[in-house]
C-alpha cells in the first residue's frame, strides 16, 4: 500500500465546511444585530436559491454538455409540488422538508420522462426542444386551475406558508455545493464530462451516453426542484409568469458568467449577480430602473464575445477540489 | 477452433449508396491483421460496423462466438473490443489521466450515491482506477503528462494517449484506424515497435487500418485489401505485394 | 362548413405573416447554423418602422413597407457583423446564447420610454377595411393585401435564390462554406446579404402584422418569432419552401386550436408540434435525412 502525501492533510472539504459554518454564524449574527435588514435577508435567500438552481443547470450544460433552455419549468414543478404539499398537510418544518423532497423528486421524475426521448437531440435542437417544453409547461400552469383549483392558474397560487428562512437556504445551498463537488470529482463525474467532450468517443470507451445524459439531466433538474420548493415558501405566492422562458435565461446567465463546468464560478456568479441586480434596484433612481434590463443582456453578449469561459473558466477554488494540489502545476 | 472475430456477409447501405458489400473477415486470437485499400473503399465503415457505431444493413458479426451486430458501441467495448479513431478523438478538456481512467469507468461499481457520500468503496475504486490508468500511461511513456489537458499534448503523444485509453480496460481485440497518419518516419518506426510491444504485453489481437505500406508490410501477419466496398484480396504481406489485382487497384494508383 | 372555411382564411393570414419571419430564420440557419433568436425582434422593429412611416411621416402604404424592409435589412446586417461574426468559429451554443442576449437587448432597449416605450400603440390603417362575401365566408381587403404582399415577396425570394449569381452563391455557402470560399465566393458578403434579405422579409412581415392585428409593442416579436422558428423546423430547417409550408400549417393549426379547442392552449399545441417533429422527423416535412459521419 502506497501512502499519498496528500492524504495526511485535512480534507479540503472539511476546510470548506468549517469556513461555511463560520460564514453562517457571522451572517446570522449580522441579522440578529439588525445590520442585515429584512430586505437584504430576502436578497441573500434569493441568491442561495439561485445558486442551487444554477448548480443544477451547470451540471446539465457545463458538465454534461446538454444545453437546456427549459430549466425554469423544473424549478416551477418543484415550487408548485411543494406548495401543494405544505398547503395540504399544514405548515411546519417537517412538511417543508417533505415538500422540498417531493419537489425535487417530482422535478427529477418529469425530467426523466421528458429527458428519455428529448436527450437524443443534439446541440441547438435540444435547446429548442427544451424551450418548447418550458413554454408548454407554462401554458399548463396557466390552465392548472381547471384541474386543481388550489393552483390558481394564471392568477397565481397564494396562501403558501412563509417557511423558508436563512438557515434552510444555507443548509440546502451548502449541501448542493458539496454533493455537486463529490459528484463531479468522481468516476461518474468524469463519465458525464466525457459525454460533453465527445459523445461518440465516450460511447467508444464504454460510457452508456444515453444513461449519463439522462443522469446529469435528472440530477440537475432535481436541483431546480429543490430551489423551486425553497422559492415557493420564501415568497408565499407563485405565478406561472415566474417560471417562463426568461427565468430559464436568467439561470443560464449565472452559469455562463460564472463559467461552464465550474462550481466556484456558479457560487460567485449566483451571489454577485443577485446582489448586483437587487443592489441596482435600490441604488438607481426609479427613472432609470428600466436600464437594468438593458444592461443585463449586454453583459451576456460581452461575456460571450470576450470571455466565453466565464469568470472561472473551468477552474475551482482550492477548497472545492477533492484533493490537495500536487507539488507541480 | 473458432475465430475471435468472425464477420460474414456484411452489408452496409446508406440510402442508395452501398458502402460495404458481402464482406467477410476472420481474425484469430493473437493475430495482427491489416486492412488496406484506397480512400473510400469502406475500411472505416467496417470498423464502425464492428464497434457498433453503425448498424449493419445485413450480415453477422461474431465476437468470441457472440453476435454483436447492432449492439450499442459501449456494449461492444464492454465485451472487449476497443478502438482508436482516424482523426484522434480525445476528451480534450480532460487531463491525460482522466482520459484513461474514464475508459475504465464501466468496470466500476460505485455509483452516484457512493460518490456523493465518499464511501470506502468509492475511495478504493478511485484508487484502483488511478493505479490502473497510471500503469497504462507508464507503458506509453506518458506518466510525466498525467495532469496536462489532453488538448495540450503534441500530436504523437495524443496518438499514444488514445491507444492507452483503448487498452485500459483489458480489451481482447484492438482496432487501430490509421494510427500512423500524420507521423514522420521516425515516429512511424516507434509506432510499429509500440504496436508489436502492446500486442505481446497485453495478449492482444489487433486489426489495423493503414495507408502506409511500410507499417502494414512491417507488422501484419495477414492483410485484407478492400476496393469499392468489397474484399478483393487476402493473404500474407508478400502475397499481397505480388497480387496483380491489388497492384492494379491500389498500389498502382497510389504511393508504394 | 363556412365557419371552418372562415377559420382557414384567418389561419392562412397568420401563416403568411409567420412565413415572412420563418424565411429569415431558415435562410440564416441554412447558411451559418445559428438560431437567430433576435429575428423576432427585427420583425417587431419592422412593425414600428411601418408605424412611424404611416403615422408620423405620412408615407403611403407601399412605401411604408419599403422603409421597414430597408431599415430591418440594415439592422440585421449590423447585428450579424457586431454580435455573430466574431463567434463564427466558436461553439454553436455560444452564438446561440449571444443571439438570446441580442434579442433581450432589443426588446428591453426599445421598451425604454425614449425609444418605443412600453405602451402598446394602435397601428394606423392606411385604408378603410372592406369585407367581401364569398358564399357566406368573409374575406377582408386587409387579408387580401397580406396574402398578396407575402406571396409576391416569396416569389421574388425564390427567383432571387434560384436564378441570380448571388442566390447561387448563397446556396453554395450553405452547402459547404470552405469549398465556396475556395471557389472565390466572398463568404462574408454572402452571409451579410442573407441576414439582410431575411431581416427585410421580417420587416415586411412586421408591417403586415400591424395592419392585420393593429396593436404593436416592443415584446410583440417574441412569440411570433418562436413560432416562426417552429414553422421553419416543421418544414425542414434551411429549406425555403419548407419554411413557407410549415408556416401555413402552423398558422392554420394555431387558429383551429383557438377556434375549436381553447385559445389558452394554442401555444402548447404549437410547441407540442415542435417536440413531436423533432422526435419523429427532425429533418422536417421537406428535409432529407442524413447520418453523422464518423
Amino acid at each position: 500500500m502506497r501512502t499519498d502525501g496528500a492524504r495526511r492533510r485535512p480534507e479540503p472539504g472539511t476546510i470548506a465546511v468549517i469556513v461555511a459554518v463560520g460564514g453562517f454564524v457571522l451572517l446570522q449574527a449580522l441579522m440578529w444585530l439588525g445590520v442585515l435588514n429584512p430586505y437584504w435577508q430576502q436578497v441573500l435567500n434569493l441568491a442561495g436559491i439561485t445558486l442551487i438552481s444554477a448548480l443544477g443547470l451547470n451540471l446539465i450544460y457545463g458538465y454534461t454538455g446538454q444545453f437546456s433552455l427549459g430549466h425554469a419549468a423544473f424549478y416551477g414543478v418543484g415550487a408548485y409540488a411543494s406548495a401543494l404539499l405544505t398547503r395540504s398537510l399544514g405548515p411546519g418544518a417537517g412538511t417543508l422538508l417533505l415538500g422540498i423532497v417531493a419537489g425535487a423528486a417530482l422535478a427529477a421524475l418529469v425530467a426523466f420522462l421528458i429527458g428519455l426521448p428529448i436527450l437524443r437531440l443534439r446541440s441547438d435542437y435540444l435547446a429548442i426542444a427544451t424551450l418548447g417544453f418550458g413554454i408548454i409547461m407554462k401554458v399548463l400552469l396557466d390552465n392548472s386551475d381547471a384541474v386543481i383549483p388550489m393552483m390558481g392558474g394564471s392568477s397565481g397560487m397564494s396562501g403558501i406558508a412563509r417557511l423558508t428562512t436563512f438557515p434552510w437556504v444555507f443548509a440546502f445551498g451548502l449541501a448542493a455545493v458539496l454533493v455537486m463537488r463529490n459528484l463531479v470529482f468522481s468516476s461518474v463525474g468524469r463519465a458525464l464530462v466525457s459525454v460533453r467532450e465527445d459523445e461518440l468517443a465516450a460511447e467508444a470507451v464504454g460510457i452508456d451516453t444515453t444513461r449519463y445524459k439522462t443522469l446529469g439531466f435528472v440530477i440537475g433538474c432535481g436541483y431546480a426542484g429543490v430551489a423551486g420548493a425553497l422559492y415557493a415558501h420564501l415568497y408565499a405566492y407563485l405565478n406561472p409568469f415566474s417560471f417562463d422562458f426568461l427565468k430559464s435565461i436568467d439561470v443560464l446567465l449565472v452559469v455562463v458568467l460564472g463559467g461552464l463546468g465550474s462550481i466556484s464560478g456558479t457560487l460567485v456568479a449566483a451571489i454577485a449577480w443577485t446582489f448586483l441586480l437587487e443592489g441596482l434596484r435600490v441604488a438607481l433612481p426609479a427613472s432609470v430602473q428600466d436600464w437594468r434590463m438593458v444592461i443585463y443582456p449586454l453583459v451576456m453578449i460581452v461575456f460571450m464575445l470576450f470571455r466565453p469561459g466565464g469568470i472561472f473558466a473551468r477552474t475551482e477554488f482550492g477548497f472545492l477540489k477533492p484533493r490537495a494540489r500536487r507539488g507541480k502545476e | 477452433m473458432s475465430a475471435l472475430l468472425d464477420v460474414t456477409g456484411l452489408l452496409m447501405r446508406f440510402g442508395g449508396l452501398v458502402a460495404v458489400r458481402d464482406f467477410a473477415l476472420q481474425v484469430d486470437e493473437h493475430e495482427l491483421v491489416g486492412l488496406i485499400g484506397p480512400n473510400g473503399a469502406g475500411k472505416t465503415t467496417v470498423f464502425n460496423a464492428i464497434t457498433g457505431m453503425y448498424r449493419p444493413t445485413a450480415g453477422s458479426i461474431r465476437f468470441r462466438g457472440r453476435e454483436i451486430a447492432g449492439l450499442k458501441p459501449h456494449r461492444v467495448y464492454q465485451l472487449g473490443v476497443a478502438r482508436t479513431f482516424q482523426n484522434i478523438r480525445l476528451f480534450r478538456e480532460l487531463t491525460v489521466l482522466d482520459n484513461v481512467r474514464v475508459a475504465d469507468h464501466h468496470r466500476g461499481e460505485a455509483g452516484v450515491l457512493h460518490s456523493v457520500l465518499r464511501t470506502p468503496k468509492f475511495r478504493n475504486e478511485e484508487r484502483r482506477l488511478a493505479d490502473r490508468a497510471r500503469e497504462l500511461l507508464a507503458v506509453m511513456g506518458l506518466e510525466q503528462r498525467e495532469s496536462e489537458y489532453a488538448r495540450n499534448l503534441p500530436y504523437g503523444e495524443q496518438r499514444r494517449l488514445e491507444i492507452a485509453r483503448a487498452l485500459v480496460s483489458d480489451p481482447k481485440l484492438l482496432l487501430l484506424d490509421e494510427p500512423a497518419a500524420g507521423m514522420n518516419p521516425y515516429e512511424v518506426g516507434q509506432l510499429m515497435e509500440l504496436i508489436q510491444f502492446v500486442r505481446e504485453r497485453f495478449r492482444l489481437t489487433v486489426l489495423l487500418i493503414e495507408h502506409q505500406m511500410r507499417v502494414v508490410m512491417g507488422v501484419c501477419q495477414r492483410v485484407l485489401v478492400m476496393e469499392f466496398g468489397e474484399k478483393i484480396a487476402e493473404g500474407r504481406p508478400e502475397e499481397i505485394r505480388a497480387n496483380p489485382k491489388v497492384i492494379e487497384a491500389y498500389l498502382g494508383t497510389s504511393e508504394g | 362548413m363556412t365557419y371552418f372555411l372562415q377559420q382557414l382564411i384567418n389561419g392562412l393570414q397568420l401563416g403568411f405573416v409567420y412565413a415572412l419571419i420563418a424565411l429569415g430564420y431558415t435562410m440564416v440557419y441554412g447558411i451559418v447554423r445559428l438560431i437567430n433568436f433576435a429575428h423576432g425582434d427585427v420583425f417587431m422593429v419592422g412593425a414600428y418602422l411601418g408605424f412611424f412611416a404611416l403615422a408620423s411621416w405620412g408615407l403611403p402604404f407601399p412605401l411604408a413597407i419599403v422603409v421597414a424592409m430597408v431599415g430591418c435589412a440594415a439592422l440585421g446586417v449590423f447585428i450579424e457583423r457586431v454580435a455573430y461574426k466574431p463567434l463564427r468559429n466558436a461553439p454553436r451554443i455560444s452564438a446561440l446564447i449571444t443571439a438570446m442576449g441580442v434579442s433581450l437587448f432589443i426588446e428591453n432597449f426599445t421598451n425604454l420610454n425614449f425609444v418605443f416605450g412600453p405602451t402598446p400603440r394602435a397601428f394606423p390603417r392606411p385604408f378603410a377595411v372592406r369585407t367581401f362575401g364569398l358564399g357566406g365566408v368573409e374575406i377582408t381587403n386587409v387579408q387580401l393585401i397580406v396574402f398578396g404582399v407575402a406571396i409576391l415577396l416569396m416569389v421574388g425570394l425564390s427567383l432571387f435564390v434560384g436564378r441570380t449569381r448571388t442566390g447561387r452563391a448563397m446556396r453554395a455557402v450553405s452547402q459547404d462554406r470552405d469549398t465556396a470560399r475556395l471557389m472565390g465566393i466572398n463568404v462574408d458578403t454572402v452571409i451579410s446579404i442573407t441576414f439582410g434579405i431575411g431581416s427585410a422579409l421580417a420587416g415586411a412581415g412586421g408591417v403586415l402584422y400591424g395592419i392585420a392585428y393593429p396593436q404593436i409593442q416592443p415584446m410583440m416579436g417574441i412569440m411570433p418569432g418562436l413560432k416562426a422558428f417552429v414553422a421553419a423546423v416543421l418544414g425542414g430547417i434551411g429549406i425555403i419552401p419548407g419554411a413557407m409550408l410549415g408556416s401555413l400549417i402552423m398558422g392554420v393549426v394555431e387558429t383551429f386550436t383557438s377556434a375549436y379547442v381553447s385559445s389558452t392552449l394554442r401555444d402548447a399545441v404549437a410547441f407540442g408540434i415542435l417536440i413531436l417533429v423533432l422526435l419523429v422527423r427532425p429533418t422536417g416535412l421537406l428535409g432529407k435525412s442524413h447520418s453523422d459521419k464518423v
